[in-house]
């Protein structure tokens, strides 16, 4: 690396990939994305609780009505508010993909400690199951959940589930393996094997943390999912407001009441965009811990 | 920092003791080189003087953090972001250059430079033959027929065995002397008129670094180049070297020739080093060099070697670098002789302990 | 060379058989009995006998398995139960149009990777490379179905460039048809590539061989593109196996967005159909289309870095 050389030859660091964010900039990007999450959860708990604009009122008179006022994302062919319909959604959405991120991340931790802890056959067959479930492509599992158990949101929770377990238990279990050679070997020679619950309460804050990072990908891969589902149908049902299903709705009318399918649109991507500011500001952050 | 009057008088030709009278064929004035970073302005190089005559090696040694693989890179603008070349100029044939950016226009024709380490300085995807042939396509013209066969007359020239086939090789399948020769050969294949060498053995083991050297003199033999060698080995530089410039955090501070500096160094820190270098049979252990080489973003006013200089007197944070760097020796109370510095050492420490 | 490839032959067939066996399961999970899912409540209890001895449900298991597993192998998965067709004819009528798709997809995603990483690498830390990777992030935060509806559109309805539906006949045609599913697809998955590029320039212009290019007198575009980005290329390619499951998923999406009459299509038509026989074979099918690529993948690893030819 000679250009590391002559730098090091001057005593300056060389150049890293992310060029060193400026504290600064790291903790904007992690606010940002919080902010934008928290205004989202905010939102449909607000028009939850507070019950303005009902998202499942029909009016025939009202149909295919552009944005206005009084109705920011206009109407739909059923001539319910679009907007409301779409913060609706987003309690719904994100209610999914907090399951499906916090259920197989403690089954994914558990599977992957036992697996890095205990070695051996264990290993060897939940290892292999897991890459089983990786070899499928995302989706296709999913559909195949929500053939089993029937349209609807019964099968893409069980599926986003499963399908989301592989990469936590992966995650879990590299960070044992290392985790296995410091710290087990030191407490097993002093303190003897009976105190495995004190070793794993020590060893769990290092687990946890490459799946903290890793959640809010999961999360933005889960909803989107679900999104595309819905969309195509085999998700959430109608009338239940769900973003993919919302846009859906909207496809036969795009040339003339285009708003329908495009404008939830943006609104899902504001909140992607997010999760995606969360997830890099976290890494960085905890990354940034251990140095 | 207002410049310091050059001493025009003094010409680099003259300065050195085996000069022939002619022309240098590299000749460094004044050259500067600065990094910019969030610790501030790091002078990496300050007020480098040095000349190479025809067919001579100058070498240039000193510690890690010195700035010699700078001052080589500078040489022909391959200094990295955030550094350039401030101030200084670089003549070579005669014709002076001003900025990194001129000066990379004689990269791989006049200038050419070898690097430290073999194993990172191929391209690991490409096969030796199209790397040689490369260079003699884009930089002489040649058509892929003419590159290849030159390219094998190459391999063979700088002591490669059964050289078309090796043309097939990948770097990793050869060895490290072997990488070397490789680099070598891609770097005289343009006849360059300075070869600029960055510890070009230091990854190598002790047999096959003496094989590289002879195959440099060699090859200076027959073309009459003039080769900087940067090193931090003091045992190549008196094997292999003419002259030589001793460089300490970002200063020159003591050129000569080979002969001069190990029979009778000047600079406290020349004699550190010459001091620190193990010899078999010498009367006592060598002595190490306490301390460590200063910060190049903080340099204090004055001679950078002062905190870890055993001579050291009160007046060596007011010395003048640059007026003294452009003699051969920086240091200004160092005598004619070693010995009066030895003495006037002894004595300024008798002082210090005296308390006055 | 060979060695290399026929390990990675050998390594894929405990996965072939895991995918055979996940996808022989799925009609078994079902909860009730498949046969009367399918024909409906109204169903006569003759009729569910009649179609469970069809599907080999009244057989033991293993024998089933076995039935499945040497079916599976020549692609032959038993009758589809919505169309009254042999389901391998099915697939392979539409294999053709999902391959197209994704190769095309695959296309347009490394042409929109690998200039715009480039300029974020050169320009690293600049606007430009901001820029670029804020629409990254955008782009990849986009429902594809999403972005797929609005280029459809824009393109395809108001300006009526390209069309939005449907599969065009011939060779020319197939890829009009395919254009605006295969860009919208691109996009999402461009930004994917594009980080994992830009890191890989970025470290490798840092190389000692890359000095070692400029010290010879070569031009910067030289050293970028014969010299880095081969080099950078070997651990994208890694990311890029890695996210081809995505490229199929997206494709199963994108299909249904514009009526493309592929895999995609059918497999969410037979779903809703619980056409069971059909949907075990695009399970098997799909997931051996990701083996089959991460292979391809492998073996372009190879061919790129030859240290690894063992």
């Amino acid at each position: 690396m000679s250009t590391a050389v002559a730098l090091q030859d001057v005593g300056l660091p060389g150049a890293t990939v992310d060029g060193g964010q400026s504290r600064r900039g790291l903790g904007v990007a992690l606010w940002a994305g919080i902010a934008i999450i928290a205004v989202a959860v905010l939102a449909t708990v607000f028009v939850r609780i507070t019950g303005v604009g009902n998202p499942d009122q029909l009016s025939l008179v009202k149909a295919l009505e552009a944005p206005s006022l009084s109705h920011p994302f206009g109407t739909d062919a059923l001539g319910r508010d679009v907007f409301v319909r779409t913060v609706y959604a987003t309690g719904l959405d994100l209610q999914v993909g907090l399951v499906t991120t916090i259920v197989p991340l403690v089954i994914g931790m558990v599977l992957g400690l036992v697996s890095g802890f205990f070695g051996g056959w264990v290993d060897a067959v939940v290892m292999r199951v897991m890459d089983a479930l990786l070899a499928f492509p995302f989706i296709v599992l999913i559909i195949a959940f929500v053939t089993i158990f029937g349209v609807g949101l019964t099968g893409v929770y069980v599926g986003l589930t499963i399908a989301s377990l592989p990469v936590f238990a992966r995650l879990t279990r590299g960070e044992m393996l290392v985790l296995r050679e410091q710290q087990f070997m030191m407490a097993s020679r002093t303190l003897g094997y009976s105190n495995r619950r004190i070793i794993f309460k020590h060893a769990l804050p290092h687990l946890i943390r490459p799946n903290l990072i890793y959640s809010p990908s999961n999360m933005l891969g889960n909803v989107l999912t679900l999104a595309a589902l819905s969309y195509l149908g085999l998700g959430a049902q109608p009338p239940t407001p769900e973003w993919g299903a919302i846009i859906a709705g909207g496809q036969d009318y795009l040339l003339t009441s285009w708003w329908i399918s495009t404008l939830p649109g943006i609104f899902v991507v504001i909140v992607g965009i997010g999760f995606s500011l969360t997830g890099e500001g976290l890494a960085e952050l905890l990354r940034a811990r251990t140095g | 920092m207002s410049e310091m009057p050059h001493m025009q008088t003094e010409t680099t030709s003259t300065d050195l003791p085996t000069a022939t009278g002619e022309a240098p064929i590299l000749a460094v004035e004044g050259l500067r080189v600065e990094f910019s970073s969030d610790q501030g302005v790091v002078r990496a190089a300050t007020n480098v003087r040095f000349s190479v005559p025809h067919g001579r090696t100058l070498g240039i040694v000193g510690e890690s953090g010195c700035g010699k693989s700078v001052t080589l890179r500078a040489l022909c603008g391959l200094v990295p972001e955030p550094g350039r070349i401030v101030a200084g100029t670089v003549e070579v044939e005669g014709v002076r250059y001003h900025s990194g950016k001129e000066l990379a226009s004689l990269r791989g024709e006049k200038l050419s430079m070898i690097f430290q380490d073999p194993a990172s300085s191929l391209n690991p995807v490409h096969t030796i033959g199209a790397q040689v042939s490369e260079v003699l396509r884009v930089k002489l013209g040649h058509s892929r027929r003419v590159a290849r066969a030159e390219a094998i007359d190459l391999l063979g020239h700088v002591g490669i065995p059964e050289p078309a086939r090796r043309m097939a090789a990948y770097p990793h399948e050869l060895s490290g002397g072997m990488r070397q020769r490789v680099m070598i050969a891609m770097a005289i294949a343009c006849r360059p008129r300075v070869l600029l060498a960055d510890e070009p053995t230091t990854a190598l083991d002790v047999t096959t670094q003496e094989q590289i050297l002879k195959l440099l003199l060699r090859l200076q033999d027959e073309s009459g180049m003039a080769i900087v060698l940067v090193t931090h080995d003091l045992g190549v530089i008196e094997e292999f070297c003419d002259e030589v410039a001793v460089m300490y955090a970002g200063y020159v501070v003591e050129r000569g020739s080979i002969e001069e500096l190990v029979s009778s160094p000047k600079h406290p820190y020349t004699r550190g080093l010459m001091a620190a270098m193990p010899q078999i049979d010498a009367k006592s252990l060598p002595e190490v060099i306490v301390g460590q080489p200063p910060d190049l973003a903080t340099l204090l006013p004055g001679c950078p070697y002062a905190p870890r200089c055993p001579q050291v007197r009160e007046e060596c944070p007011q010395v003048d670098m640059e007026a003294m760097t452009v003699t051969r020796c920086a240091c200004p109370f160092v005598g004619p002789s070693g010995e009066e510095a030895a003495i006037l050492g002894v004595a300024s420490r008798e002082d210090e302990k005296a308390g006055l | 060379m060979l060695k290399y490839v026929g390990l990675r032959l050998l390594q894929a067939i405990p996965v072939l058989f895991g995918i055979t066996i996940a996808s022989f399961i799925l009609i078994h999970l079902v909860p009730g009995n498949p046969a009367r899912i399918q024909l409906g409540p109204r169903a006569t209890a003759v009729a569910v006998r009649q179609l469970d001895r069809r599907l080999g449900l009244d057989r033991p298991l293993l024998s089933q398995y076995i039935t499945f597993l040497t079916g599976a192998v020549h692609l032959s998965f038993g009758e589809s139960l919505a169309f009254h067709q042999p389901v391998g004819g099915l697939i392979r009528s539409k294999v053709g149009a999902t391959t197209l798709l994704m190769l095309y997809s695959f296309l347009i995603s490394l042409l929109l990777t690998i200039p715009f990483a480039l300029l974020a690498a050169v320009k690293r830390e600049r606007a430009a490379d901001h820029a670029i990777r804020i629409v990254g992030m955008t782009l990849f935060v986009m429902p594809v179905f999403w972005l797929g509806l609005l280029l459809a559109l824009v393109f395809g309805l108001e300006l009526g460039l390209l069309p939005t539906g449907g599969y065009g006949s011939g060779f020319g045609g197939a890829l009009r048809s395919l254009t605006l599913p295969a860009v919208t697809l691109g996009l999402v998955m461009a930004p994917l590539f594009l980080r994992s590029l830009r890191a890989s320039v970025i470290q490798t212009l840092d190389a000692g061989f890359i000095e070692a290019a400029r010290a010879r007198g070569f031009s910067e575009h030289r050293v970028l593109f014969r010299h880095c980005l081969r080099n950078a290329s070997i651990s994208t390619v890694t990311v890029i196996g890695l996210t081809m499951g995505a490229l199929v998923s997206g494709t199963v999406v994108v299909e249904n967005v514009f009526a493309i009459p592929g895999l995609g299509t059918l497999l969410v038509s037979s779903v809703s159909a619980r056409d069971f026989p059909t949907i075990q074979g695009l399970v098997v099918v799909l997931a051996l289309a990701v083996v089959l690529i991460n292979l391809l993948t492998d073996l372009a690893y190879a061919a790129i870095d030859p240290r690894v030819r063992l």
